[in-house]
C-alpha cells in the first residue's frame, strides 16, 4: 500500500471515529510534563476517555510506579481492581499516599477472578463515576479491550491495564502501551525508570529513561528526563 | 376475649422424610427409611403404607423384612429432611412473614392478618393444602387461636379450622397426647387415668403442678390461649413488603424484569409517602414445585431509586431458578432510614458522588462487601498494621508516613537466602530461585514490634532498601537471623 493512501485511511478512520464518538475528542489530553515524551504523543499528552496499557516485568514494581504517577496527575477519585496479591504483591497505600496518591481518592475492588476485576472495570469506566480505572493483571484480548476502550470513551474516564509482564503476542485495541522497567538510580534519585511507547494508535515508538525525584508542589513525583539511550 | 385476636396455622407433615425420598426417586413398594441402632439398622421413618401394613418406628428392619418382604429400605438423611423442611418454612413466606419450623414434622405460620389476602381463613389453608398436595406432601393443617391449639387440632382435630373463641371447649375431648408435653409426662397422666384434656382441666393446679411440674401448666395454659405463646420466624420480619402473584407461574426473563420494576415502583412509592429509604431489600421467588429462593441487596446509603435498585437486582438475576414457574414474587424492605428529597439547586450537572455510591453498591453486591474499601492509613511502626480498610463511602482523614515505602507489599514476607560479606546489608540474595546482586544499599530502619499487641513471636526488624545490577529495588529485613523480602520499590 503507498504511503499516500495509507495517510487518507488514517484521516478517514479518524474521521469515522470522530463521527461515532463525537466527545471523545473534547477531552483534554493529560501532559506529562516532559517535553520528549509529550511531543512523541499525538495528542501531546496520555489521552483522556481512553485505554493505556503499563507493562512490567516479574519482581519489578516501576510498573505500579509509573501508573501510580499517572493516576496522581490525574486528580479525581480512582478505582483500583486488584487481585490477591500472593504473586506480585499487593498495592500498598502509604507508598501510593507517598507518591501523590492519597488514600482519599482511592477506592479498592479485591478479587482473585480475573474476569471479575474486567468486569468491575467495565461498569465503573462506563459509570463515569471515576477519574481513573486501574486493573490489574486482568488479561484482556482484542474483544474485551475493545468494550474496555468503548466504556472509557462513553464513561469519559481514563483507563489502565496494568500487566506485571509482557504477555507475547498479544492482541489490544488500548491506545498506547508502555514497558517500564527499573534502572540502577543515582544516589539522589528516589527511583530511575526505562519508559519505553511500545504501542501508539497513530504515532511512534520510543524510549526513555526518566528519572524520579521527589514529591512536589503539585503533590506528584517530580518526573524529568534522565539520559538518552543508546548513546 | 382478654388477648388480642391472633390466628395460627399448622401444618403437620406426617411422612414428610419418606415424601421427600418419593420426590426425588418415586417407587411403588411401602417405604422405610431406617437408621443404625440396637441390633442393626431400625426403622426411622414410615411411608402411610407401611405404617398401614402394621410396621413401626424403631423396629428392626430385620423384623419388617420377616413381615413384609416386598419392603423398600432406604438410608434415612435427617439433616437433608430438616433442612428440606426449612426451605419450606421459607416458601410459606409467600402467605405470612411469621414462619417457623415446628418440629422435625410440623410448621407454624402466624397468619393475624394475613388471611384476607387469601380471601380468608378457609381460602388459605386450601391454597396450602392444594399447592402441597401437588408436590406430593401428605399433610394435614389447622388454624386456631394458639399455636398448641393449631398443633394439637392438626394432629387430632376433624376439621380444619378451629373457630376463634372454640379453643377450650373443642379442645376437652382430646387425648393428652394433643398437650405435646414430654412422653415421660404424658404417660403419667396416662398411668393415673387422666385420658383426655377435659380431664386435666377439672383437677386442682396446686396438686398438678406439684406433681408434674409447673411446665405441664404452661403447656395447657398455652395451648389454651391463657398465657400467650411466642413463635420464632426463621428469619426477621421485614418492615416492609409488596407482592406480585402470577396464577399460572412465570419463568421468562423478560416476565421477572417487568415484575421486579412493578413491585421496585410499588415499594418506592409508598417510602417516598413516608420519606424513607432502603439499606437492605429481599426479593423472594415462591416457585410452583413449593420451593423458594431469595436474593438480597444491600446499599451503602438509604435509596428508593427504583433504577438503582433494579440494577442491582439484575445482575443477580441469573442465578434465579424458575423450575416449574415462579407463582408469587415478594419484595421485603429489611433496613428503612429516613430519606428526605435532596435539594436538586440550580446545578444540572449528574450528580457524580451519588453515581459512584450507586457503583459502589453494585460492585460490592457482586463481589462482595468486604472486596470493595478504601485503604485508611494509620500510626503503626508494623508496615503491615499501617494500613487498615475502612468503608467504600466514607473517607478518612490520613495519618503522616515518614520513611519511604514500596509500592508493592507481600502480605507474607518471603524468605530469602543471603550473603552477608562486610555488612550490615546483604551483598547478594536468592528469591524466587533468582540470584540478585546488590549494588547499593541503605538502611538499616529498625521497626520494633507494638509490645502493647502481646504477640511474642514479633521480633525487631531491621529493613534494608536494596538495588540490584538491573536497577530493581528491594525492601528486606532482617528478623532475628533470618532474612526477608518484604516489598518492592517503583
Amino acid at each position: 500500500m503507498s504511503t499516500l493512501r495509507a495517510r487518507q485511511l488514517v484521516v478517514l478512520r479518524d474521521r469515522i471515529r470522530r463521527l461515532d464518538q463525537p466527545r471523545a475528542e473534547e477531552l483534554p489530553a493529560l501532559p506529562l510534563g516532559i517535553t520528549a515524551i509529550d511531543e512523541a504523543l499525538p495528542w501531546g499528552g496520555l489521552p483522556g476517555g481512553s485505554l493505556h496499557e503499563i507493562v512490567g516485568r516479574p519482581g519489578d514494581a516501576a510498573a505500579t510506579g509509573f501508573a501510580t504517577w499517572l493516576l496522581a496527575r490525574l486528580k479525581g477519585q480512582v478505582l483500583w481492581c486488584r487481585g490477591d496479591g500472593s504473586e506480585t504483591g499487593i498495592p500498598y497505600a502509604p507508598a501510593l499516599a507517598q507518591a501523590g496518591l492519597s488514600p482519599e481518592r482511592l477506592i479498592v475492588v479485591e478479587t482473585g477472578k480475573p474476569a471479575a476485576r474486567l468486569w468491575a472495570m467495565e461498569e465503573a469506566l462506563r459509570a463515569g463515576a471515576f477519574s481513573a480505572v486501574l486493573a490489574e493483571d486482568t488479561p484482556a484480548d482484542l474483544t474485551a479491550t475493545r468494550r474496555l476502550q468503548l466504556a472509557a470513551e462513553t464513561g469519559r474516564t481514563t483507563a489502565l491495564l496494568l500487566l506485571s509482564q509482557p504477555l507475547l503476542g498479544r492482541v489490544s485495541a488500548a491506545l498506547t502501551r508502555w514497558q517500564v522497567t527499573s534502572v540502577p538510580a543515582e544516589t539522589n534519585e528516589t527511583a530511575r525508570w526505562q519508559l519505553a511507547l511500545a504501542r501508539c494508535r497513530n504515532g511512534a515508538g520510543d524510549t526513555w529513561h526518566v528519572s524520579v525525584g521527589h514529591v512536589t508542589q503539585d503533590e506528584t513525583l517530580s518526573l524529568r528526563l534522565a539520559a538518552t539511550l543508546a548513546d | 376475649m382478654s388477648l388480642k385476636m391472633r390466628r395460627f396455622l399448622s401444618v403437620w407433615l406426617r411422612h414428610w422424610p419418606t415424601d421427600r425420598w418419593r420426590r426425588q426417586k418415586p417407587t411403588d413398594r411401602p417405604l422405610v427409611l431406617t437408621a443404625p441402632g440396637n441390633g442393626g439398622p431400625r426403622l426411622a421413618a414410615l411411608d402411610a403404607r407401611a405404617a398401614s401394613l402394621g410396621l413401626y418406628t424403631d423396629q428392626t428392619l430385620a423384623d419388617a423384612r420377616a413381615r413384609v418382604p416386598a419392603l423398600q429400605a432406604e438410608s434415612a438423611d435427617t439433616a437433608g429432611d430438616a433442612a428440606a423442611l426449612g426451605r419450606l418454612a421459607d416458601w410459606c413466606r409467600r402467605y405470612t412473614p411469621w414462619s417457623a419450623t415446628d418440629g422435625d414434622d410440623g410448621l407454624i405460620l402466624e397468619i393475624t392478618g394475613c388471611a384476607h389476602l387469601f380471601d380468608g381463613e378457609t381460602a388459605l389453608t386450601a391454597d396450602l393444602e392444594r399447592r402441597l398436595t401437588q408436590g406430593d406432601v401428605t399433610l394435614r393443617v389447622a388454624v386456631a387461636d394458639t399455636p398448641g391449639a393449631a398443633w394439637a387440632w392438626a394432629r387430632f382435630g376433624d376439621t380444619a379450622i378451629l373457630a376463634n373463641g372454640e379453643t377450650e371447649r373443642k379442645l376437652r375431648p382430646l387425648p393428652i397426647q394433643a398437650l405435646r408435653l414430654p412422653s415421660e409426662t404424658a404417660d403419667g397422666l396416662w398411668r393415673l387415668g387422666l385420658r383426655s384434656i377435659g380431664h386435666l382441666l377439672e383437677l386442682p393446679r396446686g396438686p398438678l403442678a406439684k406433681r408434674f411440674g409447673p411446665e405441664t401448666l404452661q403447656r395447657l395454659d398455652r395451648t389454651l390461649g391463657i398465657e400467650s405463646e411466642p413463635i420464632n420466624p426463621r428469619r426477621p420480619a421485614p418492615q416492609w413488603r409488596v407482592r406480585l402473584s402470577f396464577p399460572d407461574g412465570i419463568g421468562l426473563r423478560s416476565d421477572i424484569d417487568a415484575a421486579l420494576e412493578q413491585l421496585l415502583t410499588t415499594l418506592g412509592a409508598t417510602l417516598e409517602k413516608e420519606a424513607l429509604g432502603v439499606r437492605q431489600l429481599e426479593l423472594g421467588f415462591y416457585r410452583l414445585d413449593g420451593s423458594a429462593q431469595f436474593l438480597a441487596v444491600g446499599t451503602s446509603q438509604p435509596t428508593r431509586e427504583v433504577r438503582h435498585l433494579r440494577r442491582l437486582f439484575a445482575e443477580k438475576l441469573d442465578t434465579v431458578d424458575p423450575g416449574f414457574g415462579i407463582e408469587t414474587m415478594m419484595l421485603e424492605a429489611y433496613v428503612t432510614e429516613s430519606l428526605v428529597p435532596r435539594q436538586t439547586g440550580l446545578s444540572t450537572a449528574p450528580d457524580v458522588d451519588s453515581n459512584r455510591a450507586a457503583l459502589i453498591d453494585r460492585l460490592q453486591n457482586r463481589l462482595g462487601a468486604h472486596a470493595v474499601y478504601r485503604a485508611a492509613l494509620q500510626e503503626s511502626h508494623s508496615p503491615e498494621r499501617a494500613v487498615t480498610p475502612v468503608r467504600a463511602a466514607r473517607p478518612r482523614p490520613v495519618a503522616p508516613v515518614t520513611p519511604p515505602r514500596p509500592v508493592r507489599l507481600f502480605a507474607r514476607p518471603e524468605r530469602i537466602d543471603v550473603q552477608v560479606l562486610g555488612g550490615p546489608a546483604p551483598d547478594s540474595f536468592r528469591w524466587r530461585r533468582v540470584e540478585h546482586r546488590v549494588t547499593e544499599s541503605r538502611g538499616p530502619e529498625r521497626l520494633e514490634p507494638e509490645w502493647w499487641r502481646g504477640v511474642a513471636t514479633d521480633a525487631v526488624r531491621d529493613y534494608f532498601w536494596l538495588q540490584d545490577g538491573e536497577g530493581r529495588r528491594f525492601w528486606i529485613y532482617r528478623a532475628k537471623s533470618a532474612w526477608f523480602l518484604h516489598g518492592l520499590f517503583a
